[in-house]
């Protein structure tokens, strides 16, 4: 009896837990569960086709599987550059001989 | 003969809005367009932003990355940060807030990278944005409540006697919103970046000093990257505050108390 208990409590946490019309609304298949299944059988299936995926750096470090902190790390390092470059040319260069 | 090569700025140089470019005109009156450092950075802030929602929403696949997983995350939180603070009837103001959490959010972790501007330390900048919102966050009132807005200056239950006095207190705490919204913000980063530039300025004296010197200096240092990473927090919690309280004062337009 404690086991069944336990199993219910944690049977929706517990995967596999298929959605199936009859476990997700109470009416066997009620028209909204059909409509639900008809739109996600409509879309397409798979990996996307190689013609529609986003070329370029943008598919390189961005798209699916190729998420990477890459362009994060590289964003901080050009503002690091170039706010470098912005205080040499404004303050450093003025100071280089240690006059004020 | 140069012997003194060390000089230290002022702590505070770092906040000097520069002029790069200046175009004065003598049309319209003395009319004058510079492009400051703090433009600049605001101009770098704002395509940070588009530049991350239009490169990383994962061509608006089902299955997501994890970029697009980080994006969605934030809108969840600030979805439900305007559901809890709002109401759940007013979810018309995600865009505004979710626009507001990420431009002062990527203008302050801008911020931190050495070298940078930080544009939220600029006082016309933080108190420019507080004032908008209280303008607009009043016309809102007016426009939903008209004459019955301004009943939100007088306490429910307050005698006869008292409502003079309490009218005046009521309408400077309103007042001060404007105020402290941006104050709080600003004087935020800008303590945080004046102590992390007085900071490193006395370590990097400590470091060039003698190796024996620099190997001790070790122990300071590790308080400097601990303050560092302080200073990443505070970016993001001063962000989020500045959203919170831009809700709760959005609700107070709505609902009046």
């Amino acid at each position: 009896m404690f086991a069944s208990s336990v199993r219910r409590s944690l049977g929706g946490l517990i995967p596999p837990k298929i959605a199936t019309p009859g476990a997700v609304s109470s009416g066997g298949t009620s028209a909204r569960t059909a409509s639900v299944i008809e739109f996600y059988s409509k879309l397409p299936k798979g990996p996307k086709p190689e013609s529609e995926r986003p070329g370029g750096l943008r598919g390189r470090y961005f798209e699916g599987k190729n998420a990477s902190g890459a362009p994060f790390l590289a964003t901080i390092l050009i503002l690091f550059g170039l706010g470098y470059t912005i205080d040499y040319n404004m303050h450093l260069k003025h100071h280089k001989n240690g006059h004020h | 003969m140069i012997n003194n090569n060390f000089f230290i700025n002022s702590p505070l140089e770092q906040f000097e809005v520069t002029p790069f470019i200046k175009f004065n005109a003598p049309i319209l009156g003395d009319f004058n367009l510079s492009l400051t450092n703090l433009g600049l950075y605001a101009l770098i802030t704002v395509f940070l932003v588009l530049g991350l929602h239009i490169v990383a929403n994962n061509s608006h696949s089902l299955i997501p990355s994890k970029w697009s997983i980080a994006l969605e995350s934030a809108y969840a939180s600030i979805h439900a940060m305007v559901r809890d603070q709002i109401g759940p009837n007013n979810e018309i103001y995600t865009p505004f807030i979710y626009s507001l959490f990420f431009f002062v959010v990527i203008a302050n972790l801008n911020g931190n990278i050495p070298y940078g501007f930080t544009v939220t330390t600029s006082i016309m900048v933080a108190i420019g944005l507080s004032v908008m919102i209280f303008l607009g966050v009043t016309v809102l009132g007016l426009s939903i409540h008209g004459v019955h807005f301004f009943a939100y200056f007088i306490p429910s239950g307050t005698p006869l006697g008292l409502v003079p006095l309490l009218v005046l207190i009521e309408l400077i705490s309103y007042l001060a919103r404007a105020v402290s919204l941006g104050v709080r913000l600003f004087a935020n980063m800008v303590a945080g970046h004046t102590l992390l530039k007085i900071l490193s300025t006395f370590l990097a004296q400590l470091f060039t000093a003698s190796i024996l010197v620099a190997v001790v200096t070790l122990i300071p240092f590790a308080v400097f990257v601990a303050l560092i990473g302080l200073e990443i927090a505070v970016s993001l919690i001063q962000a989020y505050v500045f959203c919170v309280l831009t809700c709760s004062y959005i609700k107070d337009a709505i609902e009046l108390h």
